[in-house]
């Protein structure tokens, strides 16, 4: 973008065309106060804070030429002879503005005097007290005391609960439509709207449930006054008396960074903490209101040894000896492991390293082994989005192409990014067999139908070469090779058959294909329902690698896979397949329980919840180590229950969706001084080393991808986390440069600048504590041959209905425990089609039996206007036992009223 | 030399005539001065609410990092304060305590006040901690009126919000 | 300059019953409309429009001609919108062509939208305006039946469809943006300029709108001729202009003028205003509605366009002169406006939602004698600080009245803060109640 020169307050400084008055003022280090503009949004000019005096150079009507004047300068002039709202007013060619002038200042001092004039100015008792814009502006700019009659003062009732997680204070606030304009524009949630007008104008919901958004939490830190506050932070402590811990949210593969804001040790608020490249300023309630589980009382804290039936405490040497004990008596194939995916990778890292290295076994997996896992996909490594990849970057150019995904649900923090791409002037399109949200703010809303994603991808990658879309570069690198299934399977599904499959027109496929292809950077985001079909993301990745779009920043694969950290589990190997001969899944593992397999290690992980199959097979086992915060269903099973310190308790790394690496600190004393996750497994090593000598050191790795590398035994000596993290450094191909002291140094926010507290963007945290490391996808290395496969798309299955499991954000996690959301949390129920409802004959909340082959079970039933004929909907929320009812990524079903 | 011990001894008997200035504590005690800073207090209204309204602003302005405020909302039916916060807990640590006096220049509702109490001992030093039930002036020891600002935080007046439309 | 042998749009004036369809058509309605779009080109109506000189009737004079040039090319679907919210208090002569002469009006926007060629236009009518607007429905209806609206009108292959949308009865949507805000279903409330609405206006199209009495002045304009039109009124301001006549006058009503005209004459001669009531003198005299600042009686000679009133410091805006006798209090009177403006004010913007409301609280302790010293200083400051800095024009517009009063009448000011007392008891319609009674 050319640049334009204009002078503020005697600086010259040159900026993009189309910036406005205030951020150019920002870049010639001038504050302009304002309330209403945020950077993120669009200008309103309503608070009228930002008041400046904007001379433009004089032109002639009829030349069209400057006047220049006297002095060989061109001549002024005040525009529209008044003052302009900074946010509003786009710089042009040799503008002059003055912030400064006592015109600007008595303006400035009037909006103030204004605003304070309706506000109860009962900052000791506002939580906003101490990072309040009105109070840093009436500081800076403001009267310095008040002309107006206290008694004249408005009075509202409050505080007005918006929504069962904000609260209004109509006294304080200043009407500035931050919120409003926030989940509109932002969030894309028309849940709040204004009421009344003149001084009795007031925010509102507009939604049922009130404030129904994801994103609520947000609006309290835009709000530039104390009128927004949240429930769960109300009254509990002044801002300044909180320490603030950078840490990283692991409730999804986002990877939000937060803030943990701390009094002593008792957790007071989470907050976002800014990284342009994974969150920008924002976070979702879930990341904000979900973790507080960590401060729960019912809380393990002392290692439960199962004696008679009955659990007792023990010391950690009696339970560490005792599993070392047990596990070490069995072989390698006789014992599994199991660590869940929202696990740090230091964890994940030293669990595999137990099983491969001092149990010798390969039966490790991330997934709680029921029918609902999603088989194993590590395509990401090599076609991920690349090195570099910032999303808040990307609009005009990008093609992003999200399928059989729900970003809202599945990952919140994307259903904004993506919709601020398309915003931006980017193309998104959007493929789903049922409505999401994010499809209403797409260019291209592509509606298959359901479950035929896979023919849908199929369909891109022929049409890559009907269109002759495929990238010269690529092709001509002679990286790419196509296996023999490749091309069978391309000869095996004509084009045409793969359209009708997916019952959309021709032109629709062929359009996205040329999109994709002919952007300059282009992104493909897969979610649940495409991750159920292997055969889905093969043909996006050979559809992307065809076009050109991998190996490079902003191109590429994005995964979301359930667990905030399943990168980190399938980079750090807790999976069957890294290395060696492949061990068992957690599915096989269920299968040969009590006869392949006696013992399991399970860590973070809940099998019994929702999978019948997993609690009986628990039972069968000889030896169960659960390792938790709490007694889950599972740990009923155990034989050795062991406590852990939970995420804010310690510290570690996370890898998110896009494999970027970041860093979490510990903010809180673990209770009962409890011992990180790896602290146990390298307990459990280190007896078992005493025992034996490490058994059996995977080397031979798998083809293909090199996953898990360990160089000669490295023993069990570290102290600290940092030392499990050099282990990983070295280790794990791609970290090696991720070490914790580049993790926390790399910076790159957006730009903060001196006078924040004037130029107010919300109360995210700065990020100083460094924004991560993207780990390279392999496709970066240009000497990395692309091994491209296909596989026959999944058939439908036949039955009177298909079900397809969807993911929801509120699933009724353990992470629930102590939340405010936890009111949020729906029960088990299905989805169905208005069609089917009607013909079943049922309402809304009535009752009806769901039966597959695999078992049958009652739910309530929920209808979805929007849904095809034939399709049901099952959410994976607690409670709604999937595991017995599925019998692969499509499962048919029959649906009789209970 | 003679000399010098007689106007010693002179010394001596002069004072032997003069009113003592040592008293005999703790039977007896001097009267403190006006302004003395010695233990504080949690004053109340002259109605018996709580004047403090919990916002810490003591505990910011403590030099001595002596005060501890956790505060709460107050029941709309059964307030301890009026507005909306109140003070759920409320420690000073008697031992960090250097009886300056900032607490008193940051209280907004002149809630706490140091007060001429002086005889602090204890016998461990958990009992330096001084809670707000210790502290808390009984209900009918308060005085004065609630101020505007504060009586409005405290109303809520039932929808529409009287404006004139 | 010739008397008004004919009026131009309160034809209801010559033409008794000229409501009613078929005596409209009688006096040759809808001609004007046959021949244009039977003969003319769009093209060639604008520029009719821009020869007869007409100006927008609304209040700021803008040449309609030039603004109906102003629309994007080759942009559709466009929209004509009729703004009859006729909201400004002391205006009421829309009000009087639709109720008595509606067929002009429905003329009016056929030929407006055939030359800016859109096929929806719409007519926001002020909710209070029930019966207009039924009447405006059933004329629309009449049109419809004779063909002169809907599909391939008079077999030309034009299509016009011509809605009445009721608002709600707010002041701001008068006001073009908020207008359209409120057609389009949301909260009336101003938008963002620019873009304009010549660009993108409703539903984020380009728009353009007129108020009534421009709207109706247009079929004579096509009907009749440039030159016919342009021998009224004067040079800049050609035509003539329905003044609504209002306040201590012996005859107030609606009165229309060729521009040009004293004020003296609108408000003594006999055809007109008959003088004053009680044959007191002139206090004050509002000549464009209450947002127009004041003039005094030693203005009386100034001639009624929108050059003359604007040199004499104020503005001609809709035309309504609101004339008033000394029994008026400056105070009071400000205070009432202020107390309009500040019921009015969307609360968009802080100086005017929150300035409003502090004129009008200062004003009311004024104005009931319980000023304090320093009110005067005051009140200078916060229209100071509202007058150039507010969203929209309401805020401007709640300036002009305690702007005009202090400037004109500081004596009264003083005099109440002083004296304690007010010189009449207080007639206030709406109590001012800031908490709630203890």
């Amino acid at each position: 973008m050319p640049d334009v020169s204009v002078t503020i307050d005697g600086t010259q400084i040159n900026v993009p065309v189309g910036t406005n008055v205030v951020d150019a003022a920002r870049l010639a280090g001038v504050a302009v106060p304002v309330f209403c503009y945020h950077p993120k949004m669009k200008p309103v000019g309503m608070c009228r804070m930002c008041l400046v005096e904007v001379y433009t150079p004089k032109v002639d009507p009829a030349t069209r030429q400057v006047v220049m004047g006297e002095d060989g300068k061109p001549v002024l002039a005040l525009m529209m002879n008044k003052l302009q709202t900074g946010c509003t007013t786009p710089i042009s060619e040799g503008m002059v503005v003055n912030t400064a002038s006592d015109r600007v200042k008595f303006a400035q001092k009037g909006v103030l005097e204004f605003l304070l004039t309706s506000h109860p100015l009962d900052c000791p008792v506002c939580d906003k007290g101490g990072e309040c814009p009105l109070q840093n502006l009436t500081m800076q700019w403001g009267p310095d005391s008040s002309r107006f009659d206290y008694e004249d003062k408005i009075h509202f009732e409050k505080p007005i609960p918006l929504g069962d997680l904000i609260l209004l204070d109509r006294e304080r606030c200043i009407l500035c439509s931050r919120c409003v304009r926030f989940e509109d524009e932002l969030a894309d949630d028309n849940v709040l709207g204004f009421g009344s007008r003149g001084r009795s104008w007031e925010i509102i919901s507009k939604s049922t449930p009130a404030f129904d958004s994801k994103f609520s939490g947000n609006t309290t830190d835009i709000c530039p006054v104390g009128a927004l506050t949240s429930s769960d932070f109300r009254f509990k402590a002044r801002v300044w008396e909180l320490k603030s811990t950078p840490s990283v949210c692991n409730l999804c593969p986002v990877g939000c960074n937060t803030s943990l804001d701390m009094r002593y040790n008792e957790l007071m608020r989470v907050m976002p903490r800014e990284n342009d490249a994974v969150n920008e300023i924002w976070v979702c309630d879930k990341g904000r209101y979900g973790h507080r589980y960590a401060v729960q009382e019912n809380r393990l804290t002392t290692p439960l040894i199962k004696r008679n039936g009955e659990f007792v405490s023990a010391t950690w040497e009696q339970a560490y000896s005792l599993i070392a004990e047990r596990l070490g008596s069995y072989s390698g194939a006789q014992v599994a492991g199991l660590a869940g995916p929202k696990l740090p990778n230091e964890d994940l890292f030293s669990f595999a390293r137990l099983f491969r290295e001092n149990l010798g076994s390969n039966n490790l997996d991330h997934r709680p082994g029921s029918p609902a896992d999603l088989p194993l996909d590590d395509l990401p490594r090599t076609y991920g989005v690349g090195k570099g990849t910032n999303l808040m970057t990307l609009g005009k150019g990008t093609a992003v192409l999200v399928i059989g995904a729900d970003p809202e649900e599945e990952a919140p923090l994307y259903q904004l990014r993506l919709r601020a791409i398309a915003q931006r002037g980017g193309d998104l399109t959007v493929v789903s067999g049922y409505p999401t949200k994010l499809e209403r703010s797409a260019t291209r809303k592509v509606r298959v139908k359901p479950g035929t994603e896979a023919q849908f991808a199929l369909a891109l990658v022929q049409a890559v070469a009907a269109e002759k879309l495929a990238s010269e570069e690529v092709l001509g690198s002679g990286r790419l090779k196509f296996s023999d299934e490749y091309r069978r399977v391309l000869a095996a599904h004509k084009f045409d058959d793969l359209v009708a499959a997916t019952g959309l027109a021709r032109e629709v496929v062929i359009t996205t294909a040329k999109a994709f292809a002919s952007a300059e950077h282009g992104i493909i985001v897969y979610g649940r329902s495409a991750a159920a079909d292997p055969a889905i993301p093969q043909a996006l990745a050979a559809f992307a690698a065809l076009t050109g779009k991998l190996g490079k920043a902003n191109s590429g694969l994005i995964a979301l896979r359930p667990g905030g950290n399943f990168r980190g589990a399938l980079d750090m190997g807790v999976r069957p397949d890294a290395a060696g001969q492949p061990g068992l899944s957690a599915q096989q593992v269920w299968q040969q329980a009590g006869t392949g397999v006696k013992a399991v290690y399970i860590a973070a992980l809940n099998p019994a919840a929702e999978n019948p199959a997993a609690a009986q097979a628990l039972q069968k086992l000889d030896f169960v180590v659960v390792q938790d915060l709490f007694l889950t269903e599972t740990a009923q099973y155990a034989d050795v229950v062991l406590p852990a310190a939970a995420v804010i308790e310690r510290e570690g790394t996370f890898t998110n969706a896009e494999r970027r690496e970041q860093r979490f600190r510990q903010a809180r004393q673990a209770p009962a001084n409890l011992p990180a996750d790896w602290q146990s497994f390298q307990a459990v090593a280190q007896l078992l080393a005493e025992r034996a000598p490490v058994a059996v050191a995977a080397r031979t790795l798998k083809k293909g991808a090199k996953v898990f590398t360990p160089e000669a035994p490295q023993g069990w000596t570290a102290m600290l986390t940092s030392d499990v993290n050099d282990m990983v450094t070295r280790s794990v191909s791609g970290y090696n440069a991720a070490s914790y002291s580049a993790l926390s140094t790399s910076r790159g926010a957006w730009g903060r600048q001196p006078n924040e507290a004037v130029y107010y963007d919300g109360t995210s945290y700065e990020n100083t504590e460094g924004v991560g490391i993207q780990i390279a996808a392999s496709a970066e290395d240009s000497r990395t041959t692309l091994q491209l496969n296909l596989s026959a798309p999944a058939l439908r299955p036949v039955g009177e209905l298909v079900l397809l499991p969807v993911a929801r954000a509120y699933d009724g996690g353990d992470w629930v425990r102590g939340s405010k959301l936890s009111a949020r949390q729906v029960p088990a129920h299905i989805i169905m089609s208005v069609a089917d409802t009607a013909r079943l004959d049922v309402g809304i909340g009535e009752l009806v039996t769901v039966s597959s082959a695999a078992g049958s079970i009652t739910l309530p039933v929920q209808i979805e206007t929007g849904l095809d004929l034939g399709v049901a909907l099952l959410p994976e929320v607690r409670g709604s036992t999937l595991g017995a009812l599925l019998t692969g990524a499509q499962t048919a079903i029959t649906v009789v009223k209970a | 030399m003679i000399g010098s011990l007689f106007k010693g001894l002179g010394t001596t008997l002069k004072y032997l005539f003069k009113k003592p200035v040592t008293v005999e504590y703790p039977e007896v005690k001097r009267p403190v001065r006006e302004r003395f800073r010695g233990r504080h207090q949690l004053k109340r209204f002259e109605n018996g609410m709580e004047r403090c309204i919990g916002c810490a602003l003591c505990a910011a302005a403590c030099p001595a990092d002596a005060i501890l405020v956790v505060a709460a909302e107050n029941d709309p039916h059964k307030p301890n304060s009026p507005g909306e916060r109140y003070a759920a807990r409320y420690e000073i640590n008697m031992l960090r305590c250097i009886y300056c006096g900032y607490c008193e220049d940051a209280c907004p509702t002149n809630a706490i006040v140091l007060e001429h109490q002086y005889e602090l001992s204890f016998y461990e030093r958990a009992g330096s901690i001084f809670t707000k039930t210790e502290l808390l002036v009984a209900p009918d020891q308060g005085h004065g009126e609630i101020p505007p600002i504060l009586q409005h935080m405290n109303r809520r007046p039932s929808p529409p919000a009287q404006i004139d439309l | 300059m010739p008397p008004l042998t004919e009026h131009i749009v309160l034809r209801d004036l010559d033409i008794p019953n000229i409501r009613d369809f078929d005596v409209y058509l009688q006096h040759g309605g809808y001609e004007a409309f046959r021949s244009a779009v039977t003969e003319k080109t769009p093209a060639e109506i604008i520029g009719m429009v821009k020869d007869a000189g007409l100006r927008g009737r609304g209040g700021a004079g803008f040449p309609t001609g030039v603004k109906w040039g102003f629309l994007p090319k080759d942009v559709f679907p466009r929209y004509l919108l009729c703004n009859c919210d006729e909201s400004e208090p002391g205006t009421f002569n829309n009000h009087q062509i639709i109720d008595r002469n509606p067929h002009q009006l429905i003329e009016g926007i056929a030929l407006s939208a055939y030359a800016v060629e859109c096929h929806t236009a719409y007519i926001y009518i002020r909710g209070e305006f029930a019966a207009a607007a039924r009447t405006l429905d059933a004329a629309i209806q009449n049109a419809y039946a004779k063909g002169f609206l809907g599909k391939n009108i008079l077999g030309t292959g034009y299509d016009l469809d011509v809605f009445v949308h009721r608002g709600a009865g707010a002041y701001i949507c008068g006001e073009e943006t908020a207008l359209m805000e409120s057609l389009e279903g949301k909260i009336g409330q101003p938008r963002l300029k620019p873009p304009f609405p010549a660009v993108a206006g409703l539903y984020a199209k380009p728009t353009i709108i007129n108020n009534v009495e421009t709207l109706a002045n247009v079929p004579m304009i096509i009907g009749k001729g440039v030159q016919w039109y342009r021998q009224f009124g004067t040079e800049k301001s050609p035509g003539t202009k329905a003044f609504s006549l209002s306040g201590h006058v012996n005859n107030p009503g609606n009165y229309e003028l060729p521009f040009g005209l004293p004020l003296r004459e609108l408000i003594y001669a006999p055809e007109y205003g008959g003088g004053m009531r009680g044959d007191r003198p002139v206090k004050i005299v509002i000549p464009g509605g209450a947002s127009a600042p004041w003039l005094t009686a030693d203005k009386l000679d100034i001639t009624l366009d929108y050059e003359g009133v604007a040199a004499a410091g104020s503005m001609l805006g809709s035309g309504a002169v609101i004339v008033l006798d000394e029994t008026v209090s400056a105070v009071e009177l400000a205070y009432k406006m202020d107390e309009f403006f500040k019921h009015e004010s969307c609360g968009k913007c802080t100086p005017c939602r929150e300035g409003t409301w502090y004129l009008t609280k200062v004003l009311h302790r004024v104005s009931t004698g319980h000023g304090h010293a320093n009110d005067i200083p005051l009140l200078h400051d916060v229209y100071n600080q509202m007058a150039g800095n507010c969203f929209c024009l309401l805020g401007e517009s709640a300036v002009s009245p305690i702007r005009s009063a202090l400037k004109l009448f500081p004596e009264e000011f003083e005099a109440a803060i002083r004296n304690g007392t007010p010189r009449q008891a207080p007639r206030l319609a709406i109590p001012l109640v800031a908490v709630a009674a203890d």
